[in-house]
């Protein structure tokens, strides 16, 4: 990721004021989040509670509300780029006060909303059409202030499900979002080091679970991404294998650097991954736990840790654990 | 279905792949079950067990038209009609028949095919294609287009045009529905993960949504085909000077029977024929899909 523009931005995605509505019902009520350059940051919360909503916008794959008033949080927005921190590896704390964008009653809520709901609807399932404005639409998203949704670099996502195409090889399928003379090179570098080597001209559909999942790591990974998505990618596997996966996901990230964003049910997951475990509620980052601890970390030394996260979790706390 | 009907009549080996072919037709929409390839093909010789019946029944018919039960004006012995094939292809009549007949499903096909898919990916790839296209095409459809033939003839006189027009109808709608749907079928979710890769939209088509489409379209093809032999022997009894459909015509006039066989068994072997070209392009493009753990 050497070569990229975001050389110049301290942060590989900054959300501001974020907010999304589904039919009338607030999933997103205002996220404030930054997320610095090779930052390992874990997004914990209950089911439903828009982990996974908050990640598709990120991905440029849907589009939050209209802002209300970005003019009013442009000083704020101001103040919070310099003191973004620069370094790659430190927590940054940016679960900002939401006061101004949020609370303090903008009279123009909610807008065209639920069309925009619609829309997106509508896009999802009419095949190729109009499915090329996504990503052009966001850049556009403001032109006043800052953006509510800021994701400077490339983008990968890997999904929960592998969404490998079926009826491209396995190498093909890596190679894929790739568009370099080298391709095919990359592409099976990448593939070894998800240890399926062997597994270039295999069909998806011979694939494990498991390798299916490694495969869609490697497609997410080749494309040397400056914000990795990652949606409870390990949550179809088996306990051996997700320790396995565990440590591929930090050797990856300790060897390509991008920021990496973790959406997760597993408390432990996230205390022996990340940077930084977020804790999403009511639309809202309702809580953040910086991880000052050197990797690989020994569960003994994140009990305490984990029970304050679980707390935070409420009454959910057991259900998910 | 007439086509397997036919198909019943023929010689044991004809009986057998017919059996085949329908037992195989059932594998488009869902992959096959563990079988291996290796298997597949040697499932393909039907067991000896399944060639006793008829070949008895094959006995039988020669049986009765010796004894005369079978007089030959009404249907001729095995043998005769076996003869007369022989003596029908040395003449060259059978050939130029066939010639003839491949022709007109040929063009008709082509014709019908383009139609077909190109309306269908219309309608599949944009929302006011579909608003434009979908609805007259399936008000059409209700129409049996067998019995378009009293205004074709009218339209296209009794020539060859009205001919190439039904098969060419008969082909276009299976296609045009297989190929609609299948692009509608195309999976949002991998749509979503071509275009976090960045896929422009050609490569989104190229990579997504037409190969979602192919398994579909497939099927589509040999709808289209099996209608385009159905619409070409109905074609053919209407008013022709030439072709399978005149060879049996002709045969009914001066009670050839046996003629009249040969040219069905034709008619058969053509289809069950190219319905194994489709097979055959169908296995090699969706391998990805025989593969299929169990
Ligand atoms: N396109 C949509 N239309 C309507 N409602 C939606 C849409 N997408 C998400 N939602 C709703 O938003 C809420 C949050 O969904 P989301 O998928 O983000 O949850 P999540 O935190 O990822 O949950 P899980 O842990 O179960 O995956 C859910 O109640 C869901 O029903
Ligand atoms: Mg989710």
């Amino acid at each position: 990721m050497a070569d990229h523009d975001t050389r110049v931005s301290a942060y590989a995605a900054r959300l501001s004021g974020v907010r999304k509505t589904f039919g009338g019902r607030q999933v997103l009520a205002g996220i404030d989040l930054t997320i610095a350059r090779g930052e390992f940051v874990a997004l914990l919360g209950r089911s439903g509670s828009g982990k996974s909503t908050l990640l598709r916008l990120l991905a440029g794959l849907d589009t939050p509300d209209e802002h209300p008033s970005d003019s009013a949080r442009a000083n704020d927005s101001a103040r919070a780029n310099d003191s973004a921190p620069t370094s790659a590896s430190a927590p940054t704390t940016t679960a900002e006060p939401t006061g101004a964008g949020v609370e303090g009653g903008q009279p123009d809520g909610s807008g065209t909303v639920a069309s925009d709901a619609a829309d997106e609807r509508e896009r999802s399932t009419a095949g190729v059409e109009d499915a090329g404005d996504a990503a052009d639409r966001q850049p556009v998203a403001t032109t006043t202030a800052r953006p509510p949704v800021d994701v400077p670099g490339r983008v990968s996502v890997a999904f929960q499900d592998p969404r490998l195409l079926p009826w491209r090889r396995v190498g093909h399928n890596v190679r894929l979002g790739l568009r370099r003379p080298d391709a095919d090179e990359v592409a099976e570098r990448t593939l070894a080091e998800v240890g399926l080597a062997g597994h270039r001209d295999a069909w998806p559909l011979t694939l494990s679970g498991g390798e299916a999942q490694r495969v869609s790591l490697a497609r997410a990974l080749v494309r040397e991404p400056d914000l990795l998505l990652l949606d409870e990618p390990f949550g179809a596997l088996d306990a051996l294998t997700r320790l396995a996966m565990h440590r591929l996901v930090l050797e990856l990230w300790r060897r390509h650097e991008p920021a990496v964003l973790l959406v997760t049910h597993d408390v432990d997951e996230a205390l022996t991954l990340a940077d930084r475990v977020l804790v999403l509620a009511d639309g809202r980052i309702a809580a953040e736990h910086p991880v000052p601890l050197a990797r690989p970390r020994r569960r003994a030394d994140l009990a305490e840790l984990r029970a304050r996260v679980l707390d935070h979790l409420g009454v959910s706390a057991h259900a998910v654990a | 279905m007439s086509l397997s009907t036919a198909g019943a009549l023929a010689r044991p080996g004809t009986t057998a792949s017919t059996t085949a072919t329908s037992t195989t037709a059932t594998s488009t929409t869902a992959p096959p079950g563990g079988g291996s390839a290796r298997r597949r093909v040697r499932a393909r010789l039907p067991a000896p067990r399944r060639w006793i019946s008829p070949l008895v029944l094959v006995v039988a018919w020669q049986a009765a038209s010796a004894a005369g039960v079978l007089p030959p004006d009404r249907l001729a012995a095995p043998l005769t009609v076996l003869r007369s094939a022989v003596d029908l292809a040395a003449s060259g009549e059978l050939t130029d028949a066939f010639a003839v007949s491949i022709s007109r499903v040929a063009v008709g096909f082509t014709l019908g095919a383009a139609v077909g898919v190109l309306l269908g990916a219309v309608a599949g790839l944009s929302r006011w294609g579909e608003a434009l296209v979908d609805p007259p095409v399936q008000m059409l459809r209700t129409l049996p287009f067998l019995g378009l033939i009293p205004l074709f003839i009218l339209w296209f006189g009794i020539g060859e045009a009205p001919k190439i027009a039904l098969v060419a109808l008969g082909v276009a709608f299976p296609l045009y529905l297989n190929v609609h749907a299948g692009i509608r079928g195309a999976d949002g979710r991998l749509l979503e993960a071509a275009e976090v890769l960045g896929f422009t939209r050609w490569e989104r088509l190229r990579h997504v949504v037409a190969p979602a489409a192919v398994p579909q379209g497939l099927v589509g093809l040999r709808q289209g085909l099996a209608a385009a032999w159905l619409s070409l022997i109905i074609g053919e009894q209407v008013n022709a000077d030439a072709g399978l459909g005149f060879l049996i015509n002709n045969a009914r006039d001066f009670l050839r029977t046996d003629v009249i066989v040969v040219g069905l068994l034709v008619y058969a072997a053509l289809g069950l024929l190219t319905d194994a070209v489709v097979r055959l392009v169908e296995r090699r493009v969706l391998r990805w899909r025989t593969t299929t753990r169990g």
